[in-house]
């Protein structure tokens, strides 16, 4: 059975959840006056979930992240300046032949408190004008066809398109929270920080497909704000944050340069084209912050048949992006990564999977992804070659 | 009507013609009255085209310079005061490249005679800078950053003398920089200046292009040894800072430190032509883009360089822990203050201690003690808040906890 996902705030919470008839779990996110401080997945009984009963659990799962915020509040003390004005933003969707999430993302931005931020949507070698149709309908959003395939290729669209500062770009398979851009938007007071990256939580939990989807990759790097510096190895970007909840500084391109075409969904790597980027920007001597208060849904793959094909992605993804830094940008040192995951990860992931012990990943997940990143090199390099035909012609 | 400020800009050169030529540049443009500005450039030791490009020059603003025969930065800084007429000095590198606003959010933010303030410089990352200068950047980056957060407490070592501001008199007051000193200048006058109680702050609006072209790795190390050897001066002119100087770590050393510093002080010959080899290898490291171990050896050569100065200065052991004799006991807390009463009171209770370390409680929970470095300013009310957000936020967390039946029973609390 499905899995509610609930947001609660941590200060008002209700005693019984009910009405819940349709599922068997509820996942419930914590927040405290607005932050993320705490995900917990309870069981549901006869349609009720008894929260009161739960005291200890939620104390566990919220704790390490409240007591600090509550000695704040006590002491009226906020950590940045808060009289900083924010700048000008541009949220950029790139988008292909979906437009019921994109309907629900773009109703969602437009409920965005009103910082004069733009809207931008990026319409990549759409099959038809639906998604032209339907920003039709909305006043004040900006269309953009770009006729090229590949998410990277429509990001770089984006940035060059945007009119505003910081680019803000989230999926449109993904819904903002309200304070989403603003609690992005606040990090980028040093001239150093070229890349805020957000929270993004579970939309639904409805089918087989999108539980395990979220079990096996999770979107959520933590709930304490981090910087990525300089001194952070730049290698390894995969808890710096993701594409669907990403933003970052229009100058960015003049600085690190584009996005890399031969990366990421629409071409054969299939992902990986944001943590290519975060590294690049890393190595580059930027800094990344990690800002778990602007919080996305993402609604995940509905079928299993799906998310195997999403993880194997991920697998292709991560790979094609490995090879990139060994091969072409000369970071030898990334052959420790490979190996990391695959020894002190997947190998425990496939074990457990055949030895059907509890709590174990679907087994046809563990292959799909071991089978992409076997795919990835090769993925890498005929990548490359296409896109430099493309931009021949 | 606000009271007409003379503004002297000094600056000290050494064959930077062009570096000056943008900084002059530049202070032409500020948004400034002309007639209120002069600059004084002190040529130390120049002998490329400097001079006769100030004897043709004729800026909007009065313009001085004087020659000298390369005495070192320090020196060239207080002939320069010396000449200067306004009652108001910014102290400018000549690599500097002041923004149009520099000298304008200077005079806003130096509203008191004893008012030190430190302007921003933020250095650009090249593209493809190596891993040297996204290092160098990143420190000089959140030293900035650092200065610019809520509750920071300033300490001498926050007088970087590349960019900043104080009034005439308090320059006078403290005889200006040391002459004697080649390097580490700038701390020691900044030590002076916090035992006389002046009060610094960070004006990020102050802001210049630091647009240093010349720092390398090679020069790094250089520097770092000119560091040791100075720092000696340093200990032994000011012995209450040697806690918060890096040579601090060669009091009492272990056994492999106390064989470090005896082949540094005694076989340098040997220990230099070691930590040469381990330069060019971190050529190779970088190559190879090995981060981490390059980041370690960075960390070790410059320690070795610095431990080389202090060797060239004290040349013995002996004669490194000789300078540890006459620290002297920290001096005691003996205040007390009871957070209990709500954090205003407290805070009020600390400005008007104006004391160097008090010890917090909450009821009679202890919470910590909070003592100065030498060197740091005395604590204001504004440490307290941001002190018990973060640093003692755990210990004041538990504290209230615990006492809060205490707190019950005490409505006035």
């Amino acid at each position: 059975m499905a899995t509610a996902v609930i947001d609660l705030d941590i200060c008002g919470l209700p005693p019984v959840l009910e009405n819940l008839e349709k599922y068997s779990a509820a996942f419930l996110l914590f927040r405290h006056k607005g932050c993320p401080v705490g995900t917990l997945t309870l069981p549901v009984t006869e349609g009720k979930l008894h929260i009161d009963q739960y005291a200890n659990e939620i104390i566990a799962a919220t704790m390490k992240y409240l007591w600090k915020r509550r000695v704040q509040e006590h002491l009226d003390y906020q950590e940045q300046e808060t009289s900083v004005k924010l700048p000008k933003a541009t949220i950029a969707i790139c988008t292909r032949d979906r437009t019921d999430d994109l309907r629900r993302c773009l109703d969602a931005l437009i409920q965005l408190p009103d910082d004069a931020q733009e809207i931008l949507v990026i319409d990549n070698c759409p099959s038809n004008n639906d998604t032209l149709e339907l920003v039709r309908e909305y006043p004040g959003i900006r269309y953009v066809r770009e006729p090229r395939p590949g998410l990277n290729i429509a990001r770089n669209r984006a940035l060059k398109e945007a009119r505003h500062e910081v680019v803000a770009f989230t999926d449109d398979d993904a819904v903002p929270d309200k304070n989403w851009l603003r609690a992005l938007l606040k990090n980028f007071t040093r001239e150093r920080v070229v890349c805020v990256t957000g929270i993004t939580m579970p939309l639904e939990l409805e089918t087989a497909g999108q539980e395990a989807f979220e079990k096996y990759n999770p979107f959520n790097k933590g709930f304490t704000r981090k910087i990525y510096d300089s001194l952070h190895d730049p290698l390894s970007t995969g808890n710096v944050g993701a594409g669907a909840n990403m933003s970052f500084r229009k100058s960015v391109i003049d600085l690190v340069g584009e996005f890399d075409e031969a990366l990421d969904a629409g071409t054969v790597t299939q992902s990986g084209g944001d943590h290519e980027y975060f590294t690049r920007i890393l190595r580059a001597g930027y800094y990344i912050i990690y800002e778990p208060e602007a919080l996305n849904w993402h609604r995940h793959r509905k079928t299993m048949e799906e998310t195997r094909k999403a993880i194997y992605g991920y697998g292709v993804g991560v790979y094609a992006y490995w090879t990139k830094l060994f091969w072409y940008d000369k970071e030898f040192t990334v052959i420790r990564y490979p190996w990391g995951w695959f020894w002190y990860d997947q190998v425990r992931k496939l074990a457990r999977a055949i030895r059907k012990k509890p709590g174990h990943q679907p087994l046809s997940l563990v292959m799909a992804e071991l089978k992409g990143c076997l795919n990835g090199p090769g993925a890498y390099f005929k990548a490359r070659r296409i896109a430099k035909k493309n931009a021949g012609l | 009507m606000m009271q007409r400020r003379k503004i002297s800009i000094i600056t000290p050169t050494h064959n930077r013609r062009e570096s000056l030529e943008r900084l002059l540049d530049a202070v032409s443009k500020q948004d400034f009255p002309m007639e209120d500005i002069e600059v004084i450039v002190v040529c130390d030791g120049c002998h490329d085209d400097t001079v006769p490009f100030l004897k043709a020059c004729s800026p909007p603003f009065r313009l001085q310079y004087i020659e000298l025969p390369g005495l070192g930065a320090s020196n060239a800084r207080n002939r320069g005061a010396a000449l200067a007429g306004g009652d108001h000095f910014i102290f400018l590198d000549d690599d500097i490249e002041p923004s149009p606003g520099l000298v304008r959010a200077f005079v806003d933010a130096c509203d008191s005679e004893d008012g030190v303030v430190v302007g921003y410089l933020p250095m650009e990352l090249k593209k493809n800078a190596g891993f040297y200068q996204i290092l160098l950047t990143r420190w000089w980056e959140e030293k900035y950053h650092d200065m610019g957060t809520r509750g920071y407490r300033h300490n001498f070592e926050d007088l970087l003398s590349g960019n900043f501001s104080l009034h005439a008199s308090l320059f006078r007051k403290q005889g200006g920089f040391n002459a004697s000193f080649r390097c580490r200048e700038d701390y020691e006058l900044g030590y002076r200046l916090i035992n006389a109680g002046a009060r610094f702050s960070f004006c990020k609006q102050a802001w210049g292009y630091h647009r240093d072209e010349v720092t390398n790795e090679t020069r790094s190390h250089k520097r770092k040894r000119l560091e040791g050897y100075w720092d000696v001066e340093f200990a032994k002119l000011h012995p209450s800072a040697i806690p918060c100087l890096r040579l601090a770590e060669m009091k009492d050393p272990g056994r492999g430190k106390r064989l470090k510093m005896f082949m540094a002080f005694h076989l340098p010959f040997l220990t230099d032509a070691l930590a040469n080899a381990g330069a060019m290898i971190m050529i190779l490291i970088e190559k190879l883009s090995m981060r981490k171990l390059w980041i370690g050896m960075d960390k070790k050569l410059h320690a070795y360089w610095y431990m080389r100065g202090v060797g060239d200065n004290a040349k013995t052991s002996a004669g490194v822990s000789a300078l540890f004799k006459d620290i002297g006991e920290p001096p005691p807390v003996d205040h007390e203050i009871d957070l209990a009463g709500g954090i205003e009171k407290a805070a009020q209770e600390l400005s008007a201690l104006k004391t160097r370390g008090v010890h917090l409680r909450y009821y009679s929970t202890p919470i910590a003690t909070i003592r100065c470095r030498p060197g740091d300013m005395a604590l204001d009310a504004h440490d307290l808040q941001s002190l018990l957000a973060n640093r003692y936020a755990w210990e004041y967390y538990e504290a209230m906890i615990l006492n809060s039946n205490e707190k019950n029973k005490n409505p006035s609390a």
